[in-house]
């Protein structure tokens, strides 16, 4: 009996102490950092941080709103049936699709930004929010990004601003919990939808911008295969990759060269400009032959 | 009884660890923040929209962590890097895709962020360590982000 008191005595100090450190630490990074309240909800400690393997990458995929953005300044008209239909949110019942879907419902709020579609946003945001809620997002996708969304109406850089910071905070709150899979498929929703739309411009308008943004997914395909290779072991991400491998394949005959060009810096105002060559060549009937198989996996994804 | 000890030992040890990279990979978070959105780009009428994703890396003194990026063309980059309270803890070097250095903001006092001009679409890898003249090991935090006209 005295025994086992002692042993609950030593855990009782070990464990007080522990307690003692992290607060302390805890108020320290506060006061030097600032009181910026974070928008997601408490994490729990007792989880290992997500944290990246060293010696493995980082996957960095370029945001879809850049890529809607650069849709809307090309003069394509806008266009309600690349969207998935809000209709369809209620359609989604596991986590893969929810996830893979909410990123896609992401470029379609970008894509409505920067065409100044007021009239849906609200729809989409709910959309974007009941997924959120699903898979334990709803603290990124509140009530107050809500309102403020609601008084931004109009002030397209505003809005973008709003719904990427709503994505980074879903993406650090899914990676913090170790959930680097579920951050995955949102990223690559959001990827094929904003591929979706530049395939479509590039058809409709015959843009060379545009078909030059169609041409240079072949690195971030590449990029988005090797983010998805570590979870290949379940089967719905393996389904998905092999489709994007299949996608891929369409790359293979597209001509791209690249020159180094010394970069130049402007100190004093904080700048490179990088001006390396690169050129593509790629056909009318490449261009085409990728948008019907992107269009195809995406509609297959939003169902 | 030693195993008891042993065991409450190694359970503070790992508790502490976790929840200390936590603590300190969130309370850098608004700084990194912050260097995507400051003064200066509000009175040039820009705003650096963030690509709405976190990247993170828990760094030792040997360690460096790798991104791979693709930077599309006429568009201008921020690139904004965080390790603690003091802003020129990180060193970051961006690679072309033959391993030319198109940049380090080492030459630049470690600057926490800097701008990149992208005039064609362009494969990197940038490279993150630790300055271990003034951190040793920590957790590092980078965003990126794309410039767009305030409206």
């Amino acid at each position: 009996m005295k025994r086992n008191f002692r042993n609950l005595r030593t855990l009782s100090i070990v464990l007080g102490g522990l307690a003692i450190v992290s607060c302390g630490d805890a108020k320290t990074d506060e006061a030097v950092v600032g009181t910026d309240k974070p928008l997601i909800a408490q994490v729990d400690s007792n989880q290992t941080v997500g944290i990246v393997s060293i010696g493995g990458q980082v996957f960095v995929i370029p945001s879809p709103i850049q890529t809607a953005d650069l849709i809307s300044k090309s003069n394509a008209p806008f266009n309600t049936d690349l969207l998935n239909p809000t209709d369809n949110s209620v359609n989604y019942t596991n986590n893969f699709r929810k996830a893979l879907n909410m990123g896609i419902y992401g470029a379609d709020l970008g894509y409505l930004a920067v065409y100044n579609a007021t009239d849906k946003t609200t729809s989409y945001l709910k959309a974007v929010r009941g997924l959120a809620n699903d898979i334990g997002l709803g603290t990124a996708f509140n009530d107050e990004l809500a309102n403020k969304i609601s008084e931004s109406l109009g002030d397209e850089s505003k809005m973008l601003s709003l719904v990427s910071e709503a994505y980074k905070t879903a993406d650090d709150y899914l990676k913090e919990n170790k959930k680097d899979d579920v951050a995955s498929l949102v990223i690559v929703g959001g990827w094929i939808e904003s591929f979706h739309f530049a395939c479509a411009a590039a058809v409709a308008t015959g843009n060379s911008e545009l078909i030059e943004r169609v041409a240079d997914q072949k690195s971030v395909l590449k990029t988005i295969l090797a983010m998805l290779k570590q979870y290949r072991d379940n089967e719905e991400y393996d389904d998905l990759a092999i489709e994007l491998e299949d996608l891929n394949t369409l790359f293979n005959d597209i001509t791209y060269t690249y020159e180094f060009v010394d970069p130049v810096t402007n100190e004093s105002e904080k700048v490179t400009k990088i001006s390396c060559k690169h050129n593509v060549s790629i056909t009318e009937a490449q261009v085409k032959e990728i948008s019907e198989m992107v269009k195809s996996i995406r509609n297959e994804i939003i169902g | 009884m030693k195993l008891v000890k042993i065991l409450a030992l190694v359970l503070t040890i790992g508790s502490f660890s976790s929840v200390y990279s936590q603590l300190t990979c969130d309370s850098i978070a608004s700084l990194t923040n912050s260097y995507l959105h400051t003064e200066n780009d509000n009175l040039k009428g820009r705003m650096f929209i963030s690509d709405g994703q976190v990247y993170r890396a828990f760094l030792d003194e040997d360690q460096t962590a790798e991104f791979a990026v693709t930077f599309y063309g006429n568009s201008t980059y921020r690139i904004a890097s965080s390790a603690g309270n003091e802003d020129n803890f990180v060193i970051y070097e961006v690679y072309d895709k033959d391993r030319n250095l198109l940049f380090s903001n080492y030459e630049h006092a470690n600057a926490p962020y800097w701008d990149f001009e992208i005039e064609n679409t362009i494969d990197c890898t940038i490279e993150v360590r630790l300055d271990l003249n003034k951190k040793l090991s920590g957790c590092v935090r980078m965003m990126i982000g794309f410039e767009r006209a305030l409206n």
